[in-house]
């Protein structure tokens, strides 16, 4: 019996950046709450990435812009950065739609991002 | 067996067995006695020799047949022997006693001593007696019993041990976790134990949460094999759901070890099938990419489950299918249709990609990938359920694939399955050819070259009034006669195989608009070639073509009475999708051709439909109108007596202004009818008149006016106005609206024309050529639901549904995410 245990799951190296972000809550005029994150994205499994201006070469989701001083700067968020999951959310094979509800669900991001010279060259 | 048979078989020959059958008790008894005593030897168990079971019967053929030496009855016996009453009673009770013996030796053989002698009761062999008759029946009865023993007993086993087996699952140390896996394995084989494992929520959870968290492969393998036994039943699957199974399993799908991977799929393929929100939950843990990459092993009943699984989730899913999309799954599947021979593999790949290939962005890669000239390999196999899935598939990807090359494989099977009996494979192939020959020249000299023509013609005769059928005929037979270098030997191939009186007969009712409007076209064609004039004038073409053109003609002089009475803008004239103003166009189309010809010069002047001729010179927002009306009238003028007609209906006027138009189709026949026209005039009219002309650009070229004669030869059409032909099948982005362009050469956009046809159900859908929908899948009856492993008992699912999105149209790239969509930001 002993000799065939084995382990199923060889370990791998991911190298992720994790980031939480609180978003900015603020009444609008409307006496609405709104909650700001402070970021764009761009992507998805529904878009063509060979037409991006940034030229992003998969189907994922990635950081487009960050705005100074924004929540999502002070968190650590950086443009070109790409989601990998929010609140335990795959966002690697998703469509944009999917991407912008999931982020849009809660006032606390938990992100996983990659970061080119970061996490890989 | 432990007990003693006689060598001997004695009832074969019974010399007392047609007579003295009615005696007594007594005597009876004492012939019961010779038997037993007098012959030395043993009856043994007849029971258990006339009875085929052979647990009673030790000795079988030979007791039953015969062959025996010593007989049981001593013939010389006499029978008439006296015993006294107090034997006879001795012999009595014998009997009895030894009546219970002969009862537990036909229920419980096993049970005997070894060695026992039990006489036996039978006198007759033909008769066996009750309790022989008995001995099977209460066989049966003892087993059933013992099993419903055995069953309590697992189930009280299994009810006892569960909570046990449960903490073992939870404990710390991963040896004990990986035995108590394995015994609970072994007691979800039996089936008592099992209901016992499904019905306790707790052992499921413990389950799943073992095989989520051990590294254990014992471990793993004893709990996912326990779930796969679960997922044969109702219970088992709705356990498995609902503590979380799902996701432990998708992860499963990692494993290199196959015993793991075979249980893991086989049990998610169940809960796919029969437990409702496991579809959502696979998506969620992320399972069409792992299955996706699972397409690369090639074990063929495997990858027949896993395709399966696909199917399932991606029907009626857009964003499945764009993640299959994204993972390379097309390429993956069409590589399977390339390599593999197993049936049941086939068809459950070519249901994938009949499911993706109604997705605008999974069409494309399919194509590229080869996914025609792969379908196209099983045409012709056996399996019907495979063929027409392939050709649904083709179906809807042929407007994808007018570019491709090298269909030659695929156009000549289409040709070949046109003469099937199945009126479904019929009107898919005659679909796919129709799309495959619009504006391709290599595809319909490939067809032309196969025997398409020939067959297209005689399937549109044998279909009869099946519009479904003889629409896309007669579109692809439209194709196949224009523009390529063969059209003239399909042409005459038409009016050969006995074509032209079917088709005339198409123009009138039952016929809906669309198909009449393909068979407008097609005559149009046909009546380039001289042989075909004549034919087609007796066959009633040039009477049908004026009553549709004036049936047409004043529904659209309604209509436009009608806008320029109430100044709006109101839509064209339409009935069933299509619009008057292109009947119109059609029949003066192809009555100009057919006027060539003499003899249907003479007939179509006889109409007296001249004047509506001169009254379409005046549809100004119609270049097409007008130039054909010219062009009919230009043709027609060659007779003196009708350009003089042509002028008292005042065409003068109208035919000056269009000298001017920017159409220079339009221009040139204005320019020749009103020439022919003045043919009779004074010399200085002519004379003013030509100079007039040869301002006009296109009359700079000498050649046309130094032969004096302007009859313009057919192909005028193409050469003066190429810009108009078709870009590819689309045509404008929507049907029916008015931006849309006509048909140049009536070679033309061939989904079009089966819009409006109701195909399969009533769904009035407008991708007819693509997607056809009869209705939502039915699940089968998951009551009880006892399934065997790998079997594709998914319900035939027919085609899916089409969500609004057009297969056949390229709709600009909306904002649902339907399609891959050019890049965009979202701000958050």
């Amino acid at each position: 019996m002993q000799q065939n245990k084995q382990s199923l799951f060889p370990a791998f190296q991911c190298l992720s950046i994790p980031i939480t972000l609180q978003k900015e809550v603020a009444i609008d005029h409307d006496g609405q709450e709104v909650a700001k994150c402070g970021f764009k994205i761009g992507g998805g499994i529904d878009q063509d990435f060979t037409k991006s201006p940034q030229g992003y070469s998969d189907y994922g989701i990635y950081v487009t812009d960050v705005t100074p001083d924004s929540a999502a700067d002070r968190a650590g968020l950086r443009m070109h950065d790409k989601i990998l999951q929010c609140n335990g959310y795959d966002m690697t094979l998703c469509t944009h739609k999917k991407a912008v509800q999931i982020i849009k669900k809660t006032n606390v991001l938990n992100l996983l991002v990659t970061r080119k010279g970061v996490t890989h060259m | 067996m432990s007990y003693q048979m006689s060598q001997n078989r004695t009832m074969s020959h019974n010399p007392y067995q047609n007579s003295e059958m009615a005696m007594g008790k007594d005597q009876q008894t004492l012939m019961w006695q010779q038997n037993s005593y007098l012959s030395g030897g043993d009856s043994g168990i007849h029971s258990g020799a006339i009875t085929q079971v052979p647990s009673l019967s030790g000795k079988e053929e030979d007791e039953i047949t015969g062959g025996d030496d010593t007989l049981m009855f001593d013939l010389d016996q006499g029978f008439n022997q006296n015993y006294t009453q107090d034997q006879v009673d001795d012999m009595n009770q014998q009997l009895n006693q030894t009546r219970s013996q002969r009862v537990r030796a036909a229920m419980f053989p096993e049970t005997l001593e070894e060695g026992i002698e039990i006489p036996s009761t039978q006198f007759d062999p033909q008769q066996p007696t009750a309790v022989q008759r008995l001995a099977e029946p209460s066989q049966m009865l003892k087993h059933a019993v013992v099993n419903l023993i055995n069953y309590q007993d697992d189930a009280d086993l299994a009810t006892r041990a569960i909570p046990e087996l449960i903490k073992l699952l939870n404990d710390e140390d991963q040896v004990v976790v990986s035995q108590a896996a394995m015994m609970v394995h072994q007691l979800s084989k039996k089936e008592a134990s099992r209901h016992a494992i499904m019905n306790s929520p707790q052992m499921v959870a413990a389950l799943v949460r073992a095989l989520s968290t051990s590294n254990d492969l014992e471990t793993t393998k004893g709990a996912v094999g326990t779930l796969h036994n679960l997922s044969h039943h109702r219970q088992g699957l709705l356990a498995i759901f609902k503590s979380g199974g799902i996701p432990a399993l998708v992860k499963l799908l990692s494993s290199p070890v196959e015993s793991v991977l075979f249980y893991a799929i086989t049990t998610l393929h169940n809960l796919l099938l029969h437990q409702d929100g496991s579809k959502m939950a696979v998506r969620l843990a992320g399972g069409l990419q792992k299955m996706v990459a699972l397409l690369q092993r090639n074990n063929v009943k495997f990858l027949a489950i896993v395709t399966d699984c696909l199917q399932i989730l991606a029907y009626g899913n857009q964003e499945s299918k764009l993640i299959i999309l994204a993972s390379t799954g097309p390429i993956e599947l069409v590589r399977i249709m390339r390599s593999y021979d197993y049936e049941k593999l086939l068809w459950t790949t070519s249901r994938v990609l009949k499911v993706l290939s109604v997705c605008s962005s999974n069409k494309p890669a399919i194509v590229e990938a080869g996914g025609m000239q792969a379908l196209a390999m099983h045409l012709g196999n056996p399996s019907q359920r495979l063929v027409q899935n392939c050709l649904w598939t083709l179906r809807n990807l042929s407007d994808a694939a007018t570019k491709v090359d090298g269909l030659e494989n695929l156009l000549q099977g289409l040709v070949h399955v046109l003469a099937s009996s199945d009126v479904n494979v019929v009107t898919c192939a005659a679909g796919i050819l129709s799309n495959l020959t619009c504006n391709n020249q290599r595809n319909k000299v490939t067809v032309c070259q196969v025997g398409g023509v020939e067959a297209l013609v005689r399937t549109i005769i044998n279909a009869g009034d099946r519009e479904e059928i003889t629409e896309p005929a007669i579109c692809a037979l439209r194709h196949l006669t224009s523009r390529h270098p063969e059209s003239d030997a399909a042409q005459n191939l038409v009016r050969q195989n006995y074509g032209l009186p079917v088709i005339v007969k198409l123009l009138h009712p039952p016929s809906r608009w669309p198909l009449v409007k393909a068979v407008i076209g097609l005559i149009r064609n046909l009546a380039i070639c001289p042989s075909n004039s004549s034919p087609l004038r007796e066959h009633g073409a040039i009477h049908h073509l004026v009553r549709l053109l004036i049936r047409a003609f004043q529904d659209t002089q309604r209509q436009r009475s009608s806008v320029a009475t109430s100044g709006s803008q109101q839509p064209g004239a339409y009935a069933d999708g299509v619009r008057m103003e292109e009947i119109v166009e059609g029949t003066v189309g192809a009555l100009h051709i057919l006027s060539k010809d003499e003899y249907n010069r003479q007939l179509i002047r006889q109409q007296n439909v001249i004047p509506v001729f001169v009254q379409l010179l005046f549809y100004n927002d119609i270049e097409n109108i007008q130039r054909v009306a010219a062009g009919v009238l230009c043709e027609l003028a060659v007779d003196k007596e009708v350009a003089e007609l042509i002028e008292q209906e005042g065409a003068t006027a109208p035919l000056t202004e269009l000298l001017n138009s920017a159409n220079e189709g339009v221009a040139t026949y204005a320019a020749a009818v009103l020439f022919k026209m003045s043919e009779d005039k004074s010399l200085d009219y002519k004379k003013r008149f030509s100079s007039e002309l040869t301002t006009l650009p296109v009359f700079r070229d000498d050649q046309i006016w130094n032969n004096g004669d302007l009859t313009i030869g057919p192909d005028l059409q193409d050469i003066l106005a190429p810009d108009q032909a078709y870009e590819g099948l689309y045509g404008q982005a929507q049907n029916g609206t008015n931006g849309r362009s006509y048909p140049q050469g009536y070679d033309t956009l061939p989904i079009d024309s089966m819009q409006g046809l109701e195909i399969g159900g009533g769904q009035q859908q407008q991708n007819l050529m693509g997607g056809m929908n009869t209705g939502p899948p039915t699940s089968p009856n998951m009551m009880d639901m006892e399934c065997v492993i790998g079997e594709m008992d998914a319900s035939e699912l027919t085609f899916q549904h089409h969500m609004g999105n057009d297969s056949m149209m390229p709709s600009p790239p909306a904002n649902d995410n339907t399609q891959v969509a050019a890049w965009y930001d979202t701000d958050l």
